[in-house]
């Protein structure tokens, strides 16, 4: 078959002694910029372009890069897992429960699971990369505005875990997110709302400055207010001869990872799918599917091996219309186009037959990248660890350090740090009163993307709403979408049809 | 200091929970009315609908949530079981302290990035904050601000081409 | 240029170094009195990094220092927001007076002047030089009926409700020329239906997926789709066409009136003397006669559009002025 030759003379180009040191190169320093809070991927990679450039050889460069991407998405889980501090949306996710588990002594088998996870999601959604690249790429433009629309609204009533324990406190946690979302000049008419005669707002509030405030600058002001209550250590280290999984998290890790792949994959092909929204789907379906529920919230090692395995493979799918199409999906993708550009690459229907053998050299980085990281990664667990070693002032002082540079060299304006700080004085009062902080994350996202692709659908059928139903694809989404709002009450509906006495149905329990 | 003088007193409903409840619906009211008052007509395509309509869920829920802060506060924040020593809850006694000095060590930091410059700024608040966090071994501290800042700084500017504020000092 | 040897070597040592987060190099260089520039250039990307104008500034840098033009180095900040006016009023207010500091701007912060209503504008600047321009490319799906620019912008004038353009941010260049071409074509500038996208990659989906009747973008941006036959290339706004789509009509050709090209030029701050306006003038002026910057244009793929001075000065106050007029018929200023 072609495409297995053609990834083979890949291979052929890509590997060399000097390639294999930029791919390590890459990795390592990947992954110690992407551990600094509010320096995501996307940012990591836009910052470390430059040197990619200064490299002779665009293979040289690729291979690089693809280290780099790796290192900075495992960098970037790293300190969401060690510390609650994601810097990008879509390890959100994964902090969730990797901080749980992080607490109770158990870093080392969630850096574990996310390491290995991320290599065994890349590795199969790259081999669907190399395989389905172009029929996929056809599924990409199918989407028209109303289906993103209901794309969204299912998206939205899927992760309705997220909402914790409370559905009042859940929805308000949302509604700040979703007029976080607001904020800024609106997409289709350039109209100012809640920017009060700021022109510091016409922008909107960005996600990484609502990240790194609601997590990095909250967390350590919640750290503040409990400092005499807090043990010695930030988190226990757990026995150091320790193994990093046991055979129970490698029983518990392996399907979730499976399961984030393939919610990873096709989520990531999709143009405006990106990696955050796979992430968090990925999570609530382990969360409904797992048989250790209750550990939920308490560090669930399924609730970190999903989302890392959808988050990894999200990248590969994202590849897809970015390749075939020169379709940008994801803040790094775009990052990454710009970086083509530089070589003289132009991402596009033509890419395989002008830039076949460079592309193919991509493809095998990947492969390549992948590998490394998981050879020098897992090593390194021993050392990232010992950050919970770090004397509590010391690293908090350190976490606001870095997210006030990680917001200011993004935006070169100190409005924006503050902004990011009152944000983290917004997070500090979610956990003093129990507020969940992933719908404000899921609000910021999945709001904007709603309100702007249903108003784009009626100017596009200049105002006709029955678009929403007469196309059988949308309304599909839609009704999935009626589906996973009423499923989780579904045995309650079913019984009390029944005629048995339904136990409470107060409005705001739990299920 | 003020947590162990301040023992919480056994089983009172803590007040903190109302009060955010009204600071929400006050704020909620405020932007509802912001939203209400932007110009040009509200229809089904246009900007104004969604500002309605969130700030609208924002106001109805925060009304529930007070409500139930003054009939029934046990059904949101139960009464902690056990003696978690690390849980946090609206039962424990806020120590504001801390994190309000943090805050405005937070504020200080912002302003004083620009005229004094990234290294200076940096290190003033590297040392304000491990103090406030308690750190007591303030050689250590000063020898690790001083790496934090010179270093963070010359890998920012120099390898990253990232540039942050020179400020006073001469670099 | 560098050999690859030692800029491989330089790579693993700046590699190392951020490893060990070395505390070397803090020494300046002092830079030669009375010779400009005689410190640090500071150039403004008045938008996140990544982003158009931040590449502009980063090419800016490298060819600066290439050609040896700027012995004390170069910085790039960025200011990010709200079109560049945000960067614009930090560069107006902040920075006047200083021959140092150099903001790159174009086009779209001559939009965004006015759709923002900004309290600062271009006029408080000193402009020096516009630099690059790409035209923009106006595309239909390879299905559409349409087969030329003038049966679509009859489409357009007929039934304006009928045509579904899109483009990037509401007030950008895309809108604007589109508000151009409907005042050309004798319809109402403010019936047409325009759809916003955050970036081209959006507007290009929504072609292909069907939700657009045409979309206006930079040549760029299309000129593969085009070349392949994804979609049809209508015109294109330049006096004549691109390289990168040799076979494409001019708007002119088509018979409009309309001619546009998405410009980035430099601007500095206000209150310069006459000899430090003439030393940046003059800069600017080396740059361009450089074989870096010259190559810097043949790498990108910029198209070069060179004015400076007083000419740079009375085309920022041209555009001003046909922007201002298109954007309030369109009724966004």
């Amino acid at each position: 078959m072609s495409v297995w030759s053609d990834l083979l003379s890949g291979f052929g180009t890509v590997l060399s002694p000097e390639n294999l040191l930029y791919a390590a190169i890459g990795v390592t320093v990947g992954t110690f910029v992407g551990v600094l809070p509010g320096i995501g991927p996307a940012l990591t990679i836009a910052l470390l372009l430059p040197i990619t450039f200064s490299l002779d050889s665009p293979t040289g460069a690729f291979i690089m890069f693809a280290g780099i991407y790796y290192g900075a998405m495992y960098g970037g889980s790293t300190t969401s897992i060690l510390l609650n501090t994601p810097g990008e949306s879509s390890s959100v996710a994964s902090a969730i429960e990797g901080y749980q588990m992080a607490r109770r002594g158990r870093a080392k088998a969630a850096l574990a699971t996310a390491a290995i996870g991320s290599f065994v999601a890349a590795t199969i959604s790259t081999i669907g990369l190399t395989l389905f690249a172009k029929p996929l790429a056809g599924l990409a433009v199918q989407f028209k505005a109303q289906d993103y629309f209901a794309l969204a609204v299912l998206a939205m009533m899927s992760v309705t875990a997220l909402v914790g324990r409370s559905l009042v406190r859940g929805v308000l946690s949302l509604t700040l997110g979703l007029f976080i979302g607001l904020v800024g000049l609106d997409g289709l008419t350039g109209q100012a709302r809640f920017t009060f005669g700021s022109m510091e707002l016409f922008e909107g509030v960005s996600i990484v400055i609502v990240i790194v405030g609601l997590f990095a600058v909250g967390e350590s002001l919640h750290v503040a207010a409990r400092l005499k209550r807090l043990p010695e250590t930030v988190a226990p280290l757990g026995a150091s001869g320790e193994k990093w999984m046991t055979r129970e998290d490698w029983r518990r890790s392996w399907m979730p990872w499976l399961r984030g792949t393939a919610v990873g994959f096709p989520f990531g092909a999709l143009p405006a799918g990106g990696a955050d929204i796979p992430t968090f789907l990925s999570y609530t379906f382990e969360k409904h599917r797992s048989k250790h529920k209750a550990e939920f919230g308490k560090g669930a090692i399924e609730g970190v091996a999903g989302p890392e395995a959808a988050n990894n493979a999200a990248f590969s799918g994202v590849l897809i219309p970015l390749l075939t199409l020169g379709i940008p999906t994801s803040a790094t993708a775009a990052v990454m186009l710009a970086s083509f550009q530089g070589f003289n690459i132009q991402p596009g229907p033509q890419l395989f037959e002008k830039s076949g053998p460079i592309v193919w050299a991509l493809i095998a980085s990947l492969y390549i990248g992948n590998l490394m990281l998981l050879v020098l990664n897992l090593p390194l667990i021993k050392m990232w660890v010992q950050v919970l070693k770090i004397p509590r002032p010391s690293l908090y002082a350190g976490i606001l350090v870095f997210a006030t540079i990680g917001v200011y060299a993004v935006s070169g304006s100190v409005v924006q740090v503050l902004i990011a700080y009152g944000v983290g004085a917004l997070g500090f009062v979610m956990r003093r009163f129990d507020f969940p902080i992933a719908p404000v994350i899921l609000g910021v996202i999945l709001g904007p993307m709603m309100e702007l692709q249903f108003r784009r659908t009626l100017l596009v059928s200049n105002g006709d709403l029955t678009v929403f139903f007469t196309r059988p694809l949308t309304a599909v989404l839609l009704g999935l979408a009626v589906f996973a709002l009423i499923l989780p009450y579904l045995p309650r509906l079913i019984a009390r049809l029944r005629g048995r006495t339904a136990q409470r149905l107060a409005f705001g329990e739990d299920d | 200091m003020t947590a162990e003088t301040i023992a919480p007193k056994a089983r009172r409903t803590p007040v903190g929970p109302r009060i955010l409840g009204g600071v929400l619906v006050l704020l909620g009211l405020g932007l509802f009315w912001e939203a209400w008052r932007a110009e040009g007509e509200v229809t089904l395509g246009g900007p104004r609908l969604a500002p309605i309509i969130v700030t609208g869920l924002w106001v109805v829920f925060a009304v529930i949530y007070l409500l139930r802060q003054i009939f029934a506060p046990a059904a949101d924040y139960p009464e902690p079981e056990g003696e978690d020593e690390h849980a946090d809850s609206v039962h424990t006694p806020l120590d504001w302290k801390a994190p309000a000095i943090v805050a405005v060590l937070l504020a200080a930091y912002a302003l004083l990035l620009e005229p004094a410059g990234f290294v200076l700024a940096t290190g003033a608040f590297y040392l304000g904050v491990t103090r406030a966090l308690g750190s007591k071994k303030i050689v250590r501290e000063v020898i690790v601000a001083l790496v934090l800042s010179f270093g963070v700084y010359l890998a920012f500017t120099r390898l990253l081409e990232i540039s942050l504020p020179e400020g006073v000092l001469p670099l | 240029m560098r050999s690859p040897a030692l800029s491989r070597r330089a790579l693993l040592t700046g590699a190392g170094a951020v490893l060990a987060v070395a505390v070397t190099g803090c020494a300046k260089k002092s830079g030669d009195a009375g010779s400009f520039p005689s410190k640090t250039l500071q150039l403004m990307a008045p938008a996140k990094p990544g982003g158009g104008w931040d590449q502009t500034a980063r090419a800016l840098q490298k060819a600066l220092t290439e050609a040896k033009l700027a012995a004390n180095g170069v910085e790039v900040y960025n200011v990010e927001g709200a079109a560049g006016t945000l960067g614009l009023a930090q560069l107006a207010t902040k920075n006047k007076g200083d021959a140092h500091q150099l903001m790159v701007m174009g086009l779209v912060m001559v939009g965004g002047v006015v759709t923002n209503k900004s309290p600062v504008t271009l006029d408080q600047t000193t402009p020096i030089a516009t630099l690059t321009a790409e035209q923009e490319v106006i595309v239909v799906p390879k299905d559409s009926p349409y087969q030329d620019l003038a049966a679509l912008m009859n489409a357009a004038k007929t039934a304006p409700a009928s045509v579904n353009w899109g483009g990037g941010s509401a007030g950008g260049t895309d809108q604007i020329l589109i508000g151009l071409l409907a005042k050309a074509a004798g319809a109402d500038p403010k019936a047409m239906k325009y759809v916003a996208y955050s970036g081209g990659g959006e507007s290009k989906a929504a072609l292909l997926a069907g939700d657009l009747t045409a979309a206006v973008s930079g040549v760029g941006e299309y000129a593969d789709l085009v070349t392949a036959g994804e979609v049809r290339a209508l015109a294109v706004s330049g006096a004549a066409a691109p390289a990168k789509l040799p076979s494409a009509p001019t708007i002119k050709a088509a018979g409009f009136d309309v001619e546009l090209m998405n410009w980035r030029g430099l601007a500095s701050p206000p209150g310069l003397k006459d000899d430090e306006k003439a030393a940046v003038v003059g800069l600017v002026d080396k740059l361009h006669a450089s074989p870096q910057w010259q190559q810097t244009l043949t790498d990108q793929g910029w198209e070069d559009f060179y004015k400076s001075g007083e000419d740079a000065k009375a085309f920022f106050t041209a555009e001003t002025q046909r922007i201002k007029a298109v954007l309030t018929e369109i009724g966004l200023a």
